[in-house]
């Protein structure tokens, strides 16, 4: 599954289902926290990280290096294959304050390109709320930081050597302190106070963080990643995992049919068009443009009804209103419309608290489709509620991967 | 990158020759002949690949299949030079050849193929003709079209800058944010913004006075960045 659609759903998701409310669980500030060991729970998801291992480049646990524990992650780039590995990881947004990340990257050839991005909802691009921090080599060997638009020197780093990268974020202001620190040295060998971020924009939110091989897809790069860790300075406290890989189920979660088909509706042009608000819109109008079931739907008088008894909690009602509906679609041999109803009547029957009956309306659309990612994460909920975890979890990693 | 082609503001011809006189510090003289080379046969089955287009397969060739597209170009009509234009984009490999015969196609009025080759030239090569062949089309085109095209080109296309040169081409792209032309004013900061992100508060209908602000603070920009080189 395409980096690409990972991020339009993860985008359609911030859209469509509001951010969790503190609570519960976990250790009180940290957001995000990694040592990459076989006994952690690693699983993949949109609460945790996505491997993206799309032609012949890996990403996967390694004994070979590591700064603690026995294991870390080997990123590992293959030349010309038309792609490149990443290990792209999510933790929840931040929009002020300040936010601390930590990892720890050690290269086989510093010149062999890479990059890590500390990035938010505009993902990884030169503009506010895009790309905040970027760490990058040069073909010179140089290590670079890209601050006010521009590469920075750092340092020349040594092959097999650990750096640690220590930053602290300021996401209202847009700038940074950066420490690097050298394996076996207590003094850091880059030191730099209130430095503008990559685009010199202050306020762009942050969500996302990524480490990856050679985007120009020229060079076999490989470079290891230990100890990753992102922070905030208050006893910030995190919903607890209901699955693996997430702390909402996909279908809490996931733009469904009812959110894509208003976003079919044109919207007018204005002034804002540029907003991030106006951007993800534009995003979330794009993976409904792509989706024959939802432009099946637009239109459909039923939805109204059904989105009023999905809303009061009428699920076993709209569930019965969306099978009908399909099988009204086929007697008018419309396939398309009738697999959306029975999407939609799946996922009330699923909110409903039936999964057995979810699973088998969800499967009754896979074979007359190519079924989209949305779906097979949704499929993913079902095997888990149904304790089926060897299914849940190949269904989820054909999205997120899966870190070996 | 949003078309002008509605916008107006093409001015004079005469002062757009010496407005890019100014900014290109060279002659107008055209783009230079291809570099002579041995012909290559073409290959037929190459020729498949190029018209599918199937990248993957073509990549799976190598860099070898660049003379051989070379070879292909050469031969080929105005469809067939977009179409391999359009695998030189996609592969991002340097050569000087697909520069050369790239350069050649900047006048021509085949709208596919002009478009196409204004895009792969800085894709095959950081060679600085490419950036002044492409500021030049932008000033002096009377095709708004290529003009907005060949701004699209240098926002996103020019891959293979090192740092000094890329310094080189902010100096020039700030410099015609400082154009008599609103249209291209307008094409210049599109152009940072795409390779910065920022603006700098610069306005291009903007009285010149706070336009000359912003364009004080892009300099000051691009002066502690030259620092770093």
């Amino acid at each position: 599954m395409s980096r690409l659609i990972t991020s339009l759903l993860l985008v359609a998701a911030a859209l469509v289902a509001p951010a969790p409310a503190a609570a519960h669980d976990a250790e009180p500030g940290i957001l995000f926290a990694y040592s990459f060991e076989a006994d952690e729970d690693l699983a993949t998801g949109p609460d945790t990280f996505a491997v993206f291992e799309l032609r012949r480049g890996e990403v996967s646990l390694s004994d070979l290096f590591r700064t603690s524990g026995f294991y870390s992650v080997e990123i590992r780039d293959v030349a010309d294959d038309g792609d490149f590995p990443e290990l792209q990881a999510y933790f929840p947004r931040r929009e002020t304050g300040w936010l601390f990340l930590r990892f720890a990257i050690l290269f086989t050839d510093p010149a062999a390109p890479f990059d890590v991005a500390l990035a938010g909802p505009q993902h990884y691009t030169l503009r506010p709320g895009g790309i905040a921090f970027w760490l990058r080599s040069r073909a010179n060997g140089h290590l670079v930081h890209v601050s006010d638009s521009f590469p920075r020197k750092l340092f020349v780093p040594r092959p097999f050597v650990w750096y640690e990268v220590d930053l602290a974020y300021d996401v209202d202001a847009g700038r940074y302190d950066l420490r690097i620190f050298e394996e076996g040295r207590d003094e850091p060998l880059v030191d730099l106070r209130d430095r503008p971020n990559a685009t010199a924009s202050p306020g762009g939110a942050v969500d996302q963080l990524s480490f990856v091989g050679d985007r120009g897809d020229r060079t076999s790069t490989v470079l290891y990643v230990d100890d990753v860790a992102v922070g905030v300075e208050e006893a910030l406290r995190l919903d607890p995992f209901v699955a693996p890989g997430r702390r909402r189920l996909f279908v809490d979660r996931l733009p469904t049919l009812l959110a894509l088909a208003p976003a079919l509706a044109p919207t007018p042009a204005g002034d804002d068009d540029a907003t991030p608000e106006a951007v993800a819109v534009a995003e979330l109008q794009a993976l409904a443009a792509a989706d024959p079931m939802a432009a099946a739907l637009a239109g459909d008088g039923e939805l109204a009804r059904y989105a009023a008894w999905s809303s009061e909690g009428r699920h076993a009602e709209a569930r019965d209103l969306a099978r009908l509906a399909a099988e009204d679609a086929d007697v008018a041999r419309d396939a398309p419309r009738a697999a959306a109803w029975r999407e939609l009547a799946a996922d009330a029957a699923l909110r409903h608290g039936d999964a057995a009956e979810a699973l088998l309306l969800y499967r009754e659309i896979l074979p007359a489709i190519d079924p989209p990612a949305r779906l097979l994460l949704k499929l993913s909920d079902v095997h888990h509620l149904l304790g089926d975890v060897e299914a849940e979890r190949r269904l989820r990693e054909t999205v997120f991967g899966r870190l070996d | 990158m949003p078309s002008v082609g509605q916008r107006g503001g093409g001015g004079d011809l005469t002062v757009l020759a010496v407005t890019a006189a100014l900014f290109l510090g060279a002659t107008l003289a055209g783009a230079q002949p291809p570099v002579a080379v041995e012909a290559l046969p073409v290959d037929a089955e190459l020729r498949t690949l190029v018209e599918g287009p199937d990248m993957a397969a073509i990549r799976a060739r190598g860099e070898g299949v660049l003379p051989e597209l070379a070879a292909l170009y050469r031969s080929g009509d105005e469809e067939l030079r977009a179409d391999v234009a359009a695998v030189w984009y996609g592969l991002g490999w340097k050569s000087e050849e697909a520069k050369e015969l790239l350069l050649a196609d900047f006048d021509t009025e085949h709208e596919q193929l002009r478009i196409t080759a204004q895009w792969a030239a800085g894709r095959v090569s950081n060679d600085p003709e490419v950036m002044k062949a492409l500021v030049r089309n932008l000033l002096l085109d009377p095709n708004p079209l290529f003009r907005d095209k060949a701004a699209c080109a240098l926002a996103s296309d020019q891959i293979h800058l090192d740092d000094t040169q890329r310094w080189v081409f902010f100096e020039r792209i700030i410099a015609l944010l400082e154009a008599p032309s609103l249209e291209t004013r307008w094409l210049a900061i599109r152009i940072l913004e795409d390779n910065t992100g920022q603006r700098k508060g610069f306005d291009p209908g903007a009285p010149p006075a706070a336009r000359a602000e912003a364009v004080a603070r892009w300099r000051r920009w691009l002066e502690e960045i030259g620092e770093e080189l």
